[in-house]
């Protein structure tokens, strides 16, 4: 079979009506120059000093904030009986989606070989480590005893302790703990041979040793590289599962009970598809910014732009596709607390913020049909802005809303967030934008290599060498550029170009 | 149209259509003979829903393959839209049941179409606005409009590219298909609440829709995997079918298999854990008897071990070891449509299966006569794509 001639063009990564993915003159050196003199630039822009100035005042105040909770308890919070669950899950929730835009474009689109994740997956892959950090904060916390929380994991005691593994809440433990183990790992794994490239830039003494140690001794040898992208490729096997696995889980939570409004079968799809959107908002909410600062609208380019919305687009469907099972089905149950749960929504004390959620997720993403949206950046950060509090909305929607009118109108309540709970999501806010803005400034936030092996490809299949793309350029090619201009390299296949990379 | 092109399609003559559809009539009147009037529609719905699905997936991804464009779907192509082409046949088919209305059809299969029942039922009567007749009807005709409409488009669009090569028409194509996906999935979730939901009208599940578009995906791609696959080395496919093209096919299925056990696993964790009367009856009905031995062959043979042997490298690369799970798949999903529809009926567990089995060959006979003539109506390929290189057709 391998013998015959394949009647399929190979795929192409750039179609010339799309726009494409490296942009500008660009060479290996300019690469190493534009994306390593971010990080080995001894002076950071004013905007990064004013922005990591706020979020370490935002740290504080959550530091403050967790130190009032250990002292006090977690009553300073709004939560209360019959609405155990308030901000704590609902910020658990919200960060826990975030994250998944990193490993959907990490690992689904690797196994995809989708050539246009290669500018944005270091930096969203950054952003699912943070917003799991984050995200970890509040379901610890919300234990009151975070000092015992080790008795969640099932180790051998003599406490006569042993984890209730009925619960998806003990599920929810392992599944964090593996996505943010896996993560960090792909993460770090990914960043080797660009830290080898910081040590061998770095003028001094102190980046060389950093970046020496990070580097693992990487020489960038054909060995080095072969055993690269085995690990990789089986850590992108791993992660792809956990995109799928920890939401589902998260969605157990609230499914496996009998509160209405938690207990839905559409929940597990319907979380999964509303963390790749919630995530991919957030991408966009970070990187539109950061890339105006840094001028890197060369390496994320519009095409990169219209993709992130594309996926926005159909996964907000998704979503919005289950708000509207959930009242179609909430009538047709014929059950008084199913429809009650749809009056609740639509005329109960809180129903403004679910118009509100259905205007955020719902109405207003479908600009994105609209070719000329997606690539404009302003449009694409209000949709994005949009998304992100609509996406917070929608746990509110769930969590208070449904736990404080379940089934006996006596034991109805009502959930107003206090200062505290508002300081602490703040804080995490603000420790999220920290480190996002540490990793900015200590870490390349674009793949170096991964994107010179993209011009590479792309040059080479302008010169028909047929190169396969196991030609990296190694971590020392900045010694000696090779001139390959993408200008020139676009592939010329008509108006029928596929579109979508290979759509896998 | 070359003649070549259609040569895999050779031996069926006209006496073999002929054949076909009077084996079809004999096939889906012999449960009537047998088994009463009540029996024929509960077998006929079934043999028309499992190939109800065929058309509907092969119609899904006609819709997907306009909008993604991936290189995967190519060879696929004119065997989805053969697919969706008998959507107009399926329409004529349910019609014996509609037009039954409070006779007969309808009113043996719905039991929300007993006035007598609704009467004294709190929870069917509050569903009346949606579940009475002429709504059903209604609604039956504008699935039907919607699905024939768009698909009728898109197939017209397809062939005039490959005669006029006009390729503002594959702009057209995915500007229609985006919104017409949408539009898919919501007229599946809600075809698929009448038609089978509402056999057992008290209960509901709202991940339902789903579950149902991904099993039909999974029954569509097991059968036009298991066709190219079986013609790998004919034309046109010989040369065609690349190993690249086998593992993208591969992973698809696997991709799907996974897919169907997530949805069909959620769906059934969570109405296992929370064991409310009104939801956990559907899975009680199915447990009966020799129900659970089904449910567990399912799991073990439509799940692990297509999941285990599409894990292989091996198993993608091979055509006839992909034939082989493709095949395998396509006999679980009447197994596991047999399960989940079946129990819904009101007789007893495990009664008059044969006629089931025998409707499903009769309704299968029509389904696989259209699609055949559909096929043979036009290339097998679309020529329209720059991607398939004519010359490399010619030469092979």
């Amino acid at each position: 079979m391998e013998s015959k001639t394949t009647a399929l063009k190979p795929e192409t990564a750039e179609d010339p009506a799309e726009g494409r993915l490296i942009e500008g003159n660009q060479t290996y050196k300019s690469l190493d120059e534009t994306i390593g003199s971010i990080v080995l630039s001894t002076k950071p822009p004013r905007a990064w000093i004013v922005v990591v100035g706020l979020a370490f005042l935002l740290v504080n105040m959550l530091l403050t904030t967790i130190g009032y909770l250990l002292y006090k308890g977690v009553g300073i919070w709004g939560i209360n009986i019959p609405s155990g669950w308030g901000q704590d899950i609902i910020n658990f929730v919200w960060w826990i989606g975030i994250g998944h835009a990193g490993t959907l474009i990490s690992a689904i689109l690797l196994l995809m070989r989708q050539q246009w994740r290669n500018s944005i997956n270091r930096f969203a892959e950054a952003m699912t480590i943070f917003a799991v950090v984050c995200a970890g904060l509040y379901p610890l916390l919300h234990t009151g005893r975070p000092w015992l929380a080790y008795w969640m994991f099932p180790y051998p005691n003599v406490l006569g302790m042993w984890p209730q593994f009925r619960s998806p809440l003990i599920w929810d433990v392992f599944a964090v703990s593996t996505y943010m183990t896996v993560s960090a790992l792909f993460w770090f794994i990914g960043l080797i041979p660009d830290f080898a490239t910081l040590r061998d830039r770095a003028r001094s003494r102190i980046a060389q040793v950093a970046y020496g140690a990070l580097a693992l001794g990487w020489t960038g040898s054909a060995k080095h590289w072969f055993r690269y992208e085995t690990a990789y490729l089986i850590l992108a096997g791993l992660s792809t599962p956990l995109v799928l696995s920890v939401h589902t889980i998260v969605s157990f939570d609230f499914a496996v009970s009998l509160v209405p409004g938690f207990h839905a079968t559409i929940f597990p799809p319907y979380f999964v598809a509303g963390a790749v959107f919630a995530g991919f908002a957030m991408v966009l909410t970070l990187a539109l910014p950061i890339r105006a600062l840094y001028g890197l609208k060369h390496l994320i380019t519009e095409k990169h732009l219209d993709w992130m919305a594309k996926i926005m687009l159909t996964t907000g469907l998704i979503v919005f596709y289950g708000y509207m099972t959930e009242l179609f089905y909430g009538w047709y149950s014929a059950n008084k607390y199913e429809q009650f749960l749809v009056y609740n929504r639509l005329y109960g004390p809180y129903n403004y913020l679910y118009y509100a959620l259905l205007f955020c997720n719902g109405v207003a993403p479908q600009i994105l049909w609209w070719n000329k949206a997606r690539r404009h950046v302003i449009t694409l950060f209000i949709v994005s802005m949009f998304i992100n509090v609509g996406m917070w909305l929608e746990r509110f929607v769930i969590i208070p809303m449904s736990l404080t009118r379940d089934f006996l109108p006596s034991s109805w309540g009502y959930y107003t967030p206090t200062e505290w709970d508002w300081s602490m999501f703040l804080g995490t806010i603000g420790l999220f934008l920290f480190l996002m803005f540490m990793f900015i400034k200590f870490v390349p936030m674009i793949n170096i290599f991964e994107m010179k092996d993209l011009l590479h490809k792309l040059a080479g299949d302008h010169h028909g060498n047929g190169h396969d793309g196991n030609g990296h350029g190694t971590a020392a090619a900045a010694a000696h550029p090779v001139p390959a201009t993408v200008t020139a390299a676009q592939p010329h296949n008509g108006a029928e170009q596929n579109r979508s990379g290979d759509g896998r | 149209m070359n003649r070549d092109e259609t040569a895999i399609l050779g031996g069926w003559s006209r006496t073999y259509f002929g054949a076909l559809i009077v084996a079809g009539v004999v096939a889906v009147l012999v449960p009537y003979l047998l088994a009463g009037q009540k029996q024929f529609f509960q077998s006929y719905l079934f043999g028309w829903l499992f190939w109800l699905c065929v058309s509907l997936g092969c119609f899904g991804f006609t819709l997907l393959h306009h909008v993604l464009r991936g290189s995967w779907g190519l060879p696929l192509l004119r065997l989805f839209e053969a697919g969706n082409r008998t959507l107009p046949l399926m329409f004529l088919l349910f019609l014996p049941i509609l037009l039954g209305g409070h006779h007969f059809g309808m009113h043996d299969l719905y039991e929300w179409m007993h006035a007598d029942v609704v009467r004294g039922d709190a929870i069917l009567r509050q569903k009346v606005p949606y579940l009475n007749y002429p709504f059903f009807a209604v609604r039956f005709v504008l699935y039907f409009a919607i699905w024939i409409g768009i698909s009728m488009a898109l197939n017209r669009w397809s062939l005039e590219q490959d005669r006029t090569g006009d390729r503002t028409l594959a702009d057209k194509r995915t500007n229609l298909s985006a919104p017409g996906l949408v539009l898919f999935f919501i007229t599946c979730t809600f075809a698929f609440t009448d038609w089978v939901m509402s056999l057992e009208p008290h209960w509901f599940s709202t991940i339902y829709g789903i579950w149902f578009v991904v099993g039909q995906g999974l029954t569509t791609m097991a059968m036009v995997t298991a066709f190219v696959t079986h013609f790998a080395d004919r034309r046109p496919y010989a040369g065609l079918v690349t190993p690249r093209l086998l593992r993208d096919w591969g992973n698809l299925m696997l991709t799907l298999t996974m897919l169907w056990a997530y949805t069909s696993l959620s769906q059934f964790l969570i109405i296992w854990a929370a064991n409310l009367p009104e939801e956990v009856t559907y899975y009680i009905r199915r447990f009966e008897g020799s129900g659970k031995y089904v449910g567990a062959f399912t799991i073990l043979c439509q799940f692990f071990l297509p999941f285990l042997l599409l894990l292989s490298g091996r198993t993608k690369r091979t055509p006839s070891y992909l034939l082989f799970v493709a095949v395998w798949i396509l006999f679980l999903r009447i197994v596991d449509f047999g399960w989940i529809i079946i129990p819904a009926f009101d007789r007893p567990e495990g009664a008059r299966l044969w006629a089931d089995l025998i409707a499903f060959v009769g309704i299968g006979a029509f389904w696989i006569s259209a699609f055949v003539y559909l096929l043979g109506k036009q290339t097998l390929l679309p020529t329209h794509d720059p991607r398939l290189h004519q010359e490399t057709l010619e030469h092979a």
